[in-house]
């Protein structure tokens, strides 16, 4: 009994939610259009119609995922659940306009890459930092030179009360609250953020035993909106619903108090040859999806910011901290 | 295989646990498995199933009403708030009353399983003697029912250790005070420190081997085949 309860925590623990999205191929035709364009030039350079075996990453990528490298069918890929609401919203633009399916794992950065090494089907892994992108780069299970920034995170000190943070966010300096949530520094970009914030501001050592860490900033978030902390460093992201400011109060970090919580994407080896991946990773750049990212409450390199990582959207100043 | 300072306060602060919650249970679950042994009630079947909840909740919805509920708006949040305990989660004793009710089935249901089996002689006959019911229970019950309450305490404890999914949701992550070992195992794996994790994983895997491995060779001795959990020989 207990081994196999032991069991089912351990896959529950290890398999991250799936969902599956549902889309159609309405454009055939510009497939196999894309798919010409794309290789022409190598098509010239080596005189060969077998494509696939004669590039390099393709060579790589053929004998391990041979089922994989078809075209056919939906692509699996592997999303930083920090991420969820608006790769949905991604996904869905891009199913739409391309006509290409999509499957998305959600879960924490760290269990993707852990299952990426040990051979999950995912052809695209959006991270929710820059380390783990790389780490996988120095394996070599990436295809060179696809690793790039396709959000940056904003964090915030918030409270569920509507009252607890003024603009000085006196409440933090003072001391004047229970508990103090932020993501796990050790495992988590947004608490390696909060860290350098506290370190920023002169009070790690102050609040430490205030403390309450999340295993990933979803979890911290919940320790706030339920009350049971009455502040934390939470994602900008979490409390933007619909365009609006949920309720509460917060209190944005001093720009440059923290480095850019940079998220990164990479193609990995599996999709190397796949259309609909290497799409993916251009939709993710177009004007279309860099508006839905920055509607979440995410910045973009684009932005051109990059030492500040919290470039306000329109919304956030015109709902003036209370 | 080498632990860290963090790694060994994390065990120490599991046995703590353990122990307190071991021990708590004995005493609550004693009365509600000699309760559901004994009694002709219509409640029998609700109060068992309570009981048996958390065998097939998912941690996460536990610790999840948990939080809601020890929370400054929840029902027993209000009430340690008035009590002037403050409120529960992100506290040892927080984990401690999670945890008795997470690990309850695991102690009721081996110390009715036992009481059951005893069937109404033994206790009809020291009735007989003049055995008050305290005596009765001391004398008659306690000695005859003994390796249902050794499989009891067995079980609740290694139950509690194996515990993750509600600490994780009430625990808040705390040296000393919640980190406990599967935690700070969780901890290792998502940091990439995966040596850390080999060696707190495989310690918990071995104590959990030794423990079974204890049971069943006690059990064996005893002649109480199928006397862990819920099924009785």
């Amino acid at each position: 009994m207990i081994q196999a309860r032991l069991l089912s925590v351990l896959l529950c623990w290890m398999s991250p939610i799936v969902f599956e999205y549902q889309g159609e191929y309405q454009d055939e035709y510009q497939d196999t259009h894309h798919f010409k364009g794309e290789y022409q030039d190598e098509y010239q350079d080596t005189h060969h119609f077998t494509i696939i075996t004669h590039h390099p990453a393709h060579a790589a990528a053929n004998g391990l995922n041979a089922a994989y490298s078809d075209n056919e069918g939906p692509i699996h890929i592997a999303v930083a659940s920090n991420f969820n609401a608006p790769m949905k919203a991604i996904t869905t633009a891009f199913q739409a306009s391309t006509g290409y399916q999509i499957r998305t794992s959600f879960g924490s950065s760290g269990k993707l890459l852990a299952q990426t090494m040990s051979g999950a089907p995912f052809m695209v892994f959006f991270s929710a930092d820059q380390d783990k992108p790389a780490a996988l780069e120095k394996s070599g299970l990436i295809v060179p030179g696809t690793r790039f920034t396709y959000a940056v995170g904003g964090l915030t000190l918030w409270s569920a009360n509507p009252t607890l943070i003024d603009a000085q966010a006196s409440v933090l300096k003072e001391g004047r609250f229970n508990k103090l949530a932020l993501a796990n520094p050790r495992v988590a970009p947004y608490g390696t953020a909060a860290l350098e914030v506290l370190q920023f501001l002169g009070l790690e050592e102050r609040t430490r035993s205030k403390w309450v860490q999340g295993e990933n900033i979803a979890q911290t978030f919940q320790f706030v909106s339920t009350g049971n902390a009455d502040i934390g460093f939470v994602a900008l992201s979490q409390i933007i619903v619909d365009g609006n400011i949920r309720q509460g109060s917060f209190w944005q970090v001093p720009p440059g108090s923290h480095r850019p919580i940079n998220q990164d994407v990479v193609l990995l080896r599996r999709g190397a040859t796949n259309l609909a991946a290497r799409a993916l990773l251009e939709f993710v750049q177009s004007e279309e999806a860099i508006s839905i990212i920055e509607s979440h409450g995410y910045g973009h390199p684009s932005a051109g910011k990059s030492g500040n990582p919290l470039k306000p959207t329109p919304y956030i100043q015109a709902a003036a901290t209370p | 295989m080498s632990f860290s300072n963090e790694d060994i306060g994390a065990i120490w602060l599991t046995l703590r646990l353990a122990t307190t919650v071991t021990l708590l249970l004995l005493v609550i679950g004693t009365p509600i498995g000699w309760w559901l042994a004994r009694t002709q009630s219509w409640w029998k079947g609700p109060v068992a199933a309570i009981v048996a909840l958390p065998l097939v909740l998912p941690p996460t919805v536990i610790g999840f009403y948990l939080l809601l509920a020890m929370g400054p708006n929840g029902p027993i949040g209000a009430i340690t708030l008035a009590l002037g305990l403050g409120t529960l989660p992100f506290t040892f004793w927080g984990l401690v009353i999670a945890s008795v009710f997470y690990s309850m089935p695991f102690v009721v249901q081996p110390i009715q399983n036992a009481i059951e089996s005893l069937g109404d002689r033994p206790l009809e006959v020291a009735a007989t003697l003049r055995a008050g019911p305290w005596d009765r229970f001391f004398t008659v019950v306690l000695p005859l029912a003994k390796p249902g309450f050794i499989t009891a305490a067995v079980l609740g404890f290694a139950h509690t250790v194996g515990e993750f999914g509600v600490v994780l949701m009430i625990g808040g992550n705390i040296p000393g005070e919640t980190r406990v070992v599967s935690v700070q195992i969780y901890d290792h794996v998502e940091a990439l420190e995966y040596t850390q994790a080999h060696s707190l994983a495989l310690t918990m895997v071995v104590f959990s081997f030794l423990v079974l491995l204890a049971l069943q060779i006690f059990q064996r001795k005893f002649g109480q085949q199928g006397m862990v959990y819920g099924v009785r020989g």
